[in-house]
């Protein structure tokens, strides 16, 4: 049944094992809406890429299992459900199968479909938080309180880092998206990612570091409120390091280029942050970083012969014989080769 | 005759451009009267619904503003409502992307505002240009104003009693265009020498 | 293509779908994006882009016989300039109101790259009427893919069709479909439908 409807793609595999683990501990935190929510966007994203693969005639790729976990993962709690639902449709629909399915897609699916319904309907994502509450199970699935009131970043650029507890932060309970709270669970996934050559270490240091470096430096010119070691554990710039730069198909290849990404990354999300209307700056960071990715790819000298992901040129090579994509699939395969 | 000679191309331009620009002003001169009315009442209706009368009868809008005394150098309009006098100062500030123009409505005890209507911005459409809806614009009407400004707050709910209205959500940088000009305004309206014109302006009739 | 066809029902054909001037030629995308809000102004502005392309490719082709070559280009543009000019001027007397929500795209027709494209590719070498023909179905087949695209944009970013309310008062606004990006995604849309449907039938690309 499983082989029959997926692909097999082991690396994907941890990744959704780390993920699993921080659905639980979410769950933990949040109640069982959490699972609700993560139940249907890996339904309805799965059922997405199966209606575009099946008109390629392929099966779906075990990818689309951790863009919706990501995707799912990065939602307020109490967001609503028709939100969740079109958020991940459009994050497979138009980020990932538009573009050409696993390995052709410039941008990340799951940021994209955050941020598709981040600046579609900005209120019903940021007054949908809810304090973590243990333990509330069931309570999650009908009686909890949204909580309106502010996240981290926000209580610091308001009353001070003052009004915040480090060791809650970091252990999780603190108002944020489902996946992003538990600081301790991710460091520890990061380092299980490392050990495991599943997540590229290059990407989540420089992207963790350049952001802190950035907090640090703004911080101490006075141009930012945002306390720097506060300020990490906020918002979900250590969830976007360790699990969303790190995604192999939308970041570039050679060392030096992913030192650049990650730094990328995290300045921009860090401006984002201190200098324009939005709380928080992950998302446009990642998209910015996408964007350029293959250009800085492209403008980094030559690397020591590394064999491209083979995903990327198979299915290329048969849609240009057959006449399918056109020119963009066409470019997609001579890219491939060169 | 050779098409590709210099002196060929030029008669040909010059033919060809005065032709098109004599027809341009020709169609320019037939309508610039109706373009001219056009402006003229879209103003006249902008006034007056700042002043919060009934424009929704486009034929009835110049036979009401008959009704206004008007001041047009200074930007001054006064009226005489069925309880009280309304006057109405013309604006222009700075928003997001150009400037914003419009009409500032207060009644005369200086204390209530009576409305606000826009007559041009550019603003984002559909964010910041959404002050142009009915919702966001009715929020000015009665609003408190006795302690001299207002609020355009995104964050905290409004209360007309403290002279807060709801901004635009997603257009923070134009709800504080709109506080920022409308309190200039209003400190406009408080001063003596605004006072003291729009006194002249009633008892001298105006010049409507 | 259209070079050598010039028979009415292939050239109709040929600019409302094989070689639609937006989804295919990819042309014009300016105002794709910027007037696709709301339906209304969507339909006066590509019904004004029709009637110039219309009648400046008809225009085009009535002095093509006197014109010198070097200033081809020039002379076009000023032709085109003229019509968009008393489109800005009809709208200015006549629909004052959808004037000042248009703004500044109703000039920038001028720099619309189907009018000068049509001028340039067919007109210059065939008949005015047939040329008017030409330079009014292309801009219908623009128009029809930019309604498409206002259509679901004004649908689920205000919730309205032509200003009237269609959606329930409850039904929250989508804000990125009033602002220009989602444009980009539903052009793509539309350029991936349509190319889709096209190879299916075999025609070519």
């Amino acid at each position: 049944m499983w082989d029959k409807l997926f692909q097999k793609q082991l690396i994907m595999r941890r990744v959704v094992g780390s993920l699993m683990v921080m659905l639980v501990f979410s769950t933990y935190l949040f109640g069982a809406r959490v699972l609700i929510i993560n139940a249907l966007v890996l339904a309805l994203g799965i059922a997405t890429e199966w209606v575009f693969e099946r008109a390629r005639g392929k099966k779906v790729s075990e990818a689309v299992l951790v863009t919706c976990l990501l995707y799912g993962l990065s939602l307020p709690p109490m967001v609503p459900l028709w939100i969740a639902a079109i958020g991940i449709v459009f994050a497979v629909a138009v980020a990932k199968e538009m573009f050409g399915g696993f390995g052709r897609n410039i941008f990340n699916p799951a940021i994209a479909g955050r941020l598709f319904v981040y600046i579609s309907f900005p209120l019903q994502l940021q007054q949908t938080w809810a304090t973590p509450n243990v333990p509330g199970f069931l309570q999650g699935v009908f009686g909890m309180d949204v909580t309106g009131s502010a996240t981290p970043l926000i209580v610091m650029e308001r009353e001070g880092a003052g009004a915040l507890d480090f060791w809650q932060m970091f252990f999780g309970f603190r108002l944020g998206s489902m996946g992003e709270t538990a600081s301790w669970l991710i460091l520890a996934a990061a380092v299980y990612l490392i050990v495991t050559k599943t997540a590229q270490w290059r990407l989540i240091v420089s992207t963790f570091f350049s952001a802190l470096a950035l907090h640090a430096g703004l911080y101490i010119a006075g141009l930012s409120d945002l306390v720097p070691h506060f300020a990490m554990i906020s918002g979900s710039i250590l969830y976007v390091s360790v699990f969303m730069s790190t995604d192999p198909v939308s970041a570039p290849n050679k060392p030096a280029s992913q030192w650049l990404y990650g730094a990328l990354i995290g300045s921009v999300t860090v401006l984002v942050r201190v200098f324009a209307g939005f709380p928080e700056g992950t998302s446009f960071g990642v998209l910015i970083g996408n964007t350029f990715a293959s250009l800085i790819d492209e403008l980094m000298p030559k690397p020591k012969a590394k064999p491209r992901k083979p995903t990327s040129k198979q299915p290329a090579a048969k849609n240009a014989g057959t006449g399918g994509q056109g020119a963009g699939a066409e470019t997609v395969a001579t890219g491939g080769n060169q | 005759m050779n098409k590709q000679s210099t002196l060929y191309t030029i008669v040909f331009i010059f033919i060809v451009s005065f032709s098109f620009v004599f027809l341009l002003s020709m169609t320019n001169q037939v309508t610039i009267e109706r373009v001219e009315l056009n402006q003229i009442i879209a103003r006249q209706r902008a006034v007056l619904a700042s002043m919060g009368v009934d424009v929704s009868d486009p034929g009835r809008i110049q036979e009401e503003f008959d009704r206004v005394f008007a001041d047009e150098n200074a930007g001054l309009f006064a009226r005489r409502g069925d309880d009280r006098v309304i006057y109405a100062m013309e604006f222009v500030g700075a928003g997001l992307w150009g400037p914003i123009a419009g009409f500032i409505a207060v009644a005369d005890d200086f204390d209530t505002m009576v409305g606000i209507e826009f007559v041009d911005d550019n603003e984002t459409p559909g964010l910041g240009g959404r002050i142009n809806e009915p919702w966001f614009k009715e929020q000015f009407q009665g609003l408190n104003i006795s302690n001299g400004r207002i609020t355009v707050s995104v964050m905290e709910p409004a209360d007309p009693s403290a002279g807060r209205v709801d901004g635009v959500t997603g257009a923070t940088r134009t709800s504080d265009a709109i506080e920022a000009i409308v309190n200039a305004k209003l400190s406009a309206f408080r001063s003596e020498e605004t006072r003291e014109q729009f006194r002249d302006l009633l008892e001298s009739g105006g010049d409507a | 293509m259209s070079d050598v066809d010039t028979r009415p029902g292939a050239i109709l054909k040929n600019n409302l779908w094989t070689s639609n001037p937006i989804f295919m030629q990819v042309l014009g995308i300016c105002s794709a994006l910027a007037v696709t809000n709301l339906l209304t102004n969507t339909a006066i502005m590509t019904i004004g882009v029709t009637l110039v392309t219309g009648f400046s490719s008809m225009t085009v082709s009535l002095l093509k016989g006197f014109m010198p070559r070097k200033v081809r280009m020039m002379v076009q543009t000023l032709i085109i300039a003229f019509y968009v000019i008393i489109v800005d001027i009809a709208l200015k007397a006549y629909l004052p109101e959808i004037s000042r929500n248009l703004g500044p795209y109703v000039g920038l027709i001028i720099t619309n790259c189907i009018i000068m494209g049509r001028a340039e590719a067919f007109a210059q070498s065939n008949g005015p009427v047939i040329s008017f023909w030409d330079g009014v179905t292309s801009g219908l087949g623009y128009m029809g893919v930019l309604m498409l695209i206002a259509f679901v944009r004004e649908l689920l970013g205000f919730g309205t069709l032509f200003g009237f309310q269609i959606l329930p008062e409850s039904f929250i606004p989508w804000t990125i479909m009033v602002v220009p990006p989602s444009a980009f995604f539903l052009l793509g849309f539309v350029i991936w439908a349509g190319k889709s449907a096209m190879n299916r039938k075999g025609a070519p690309a």
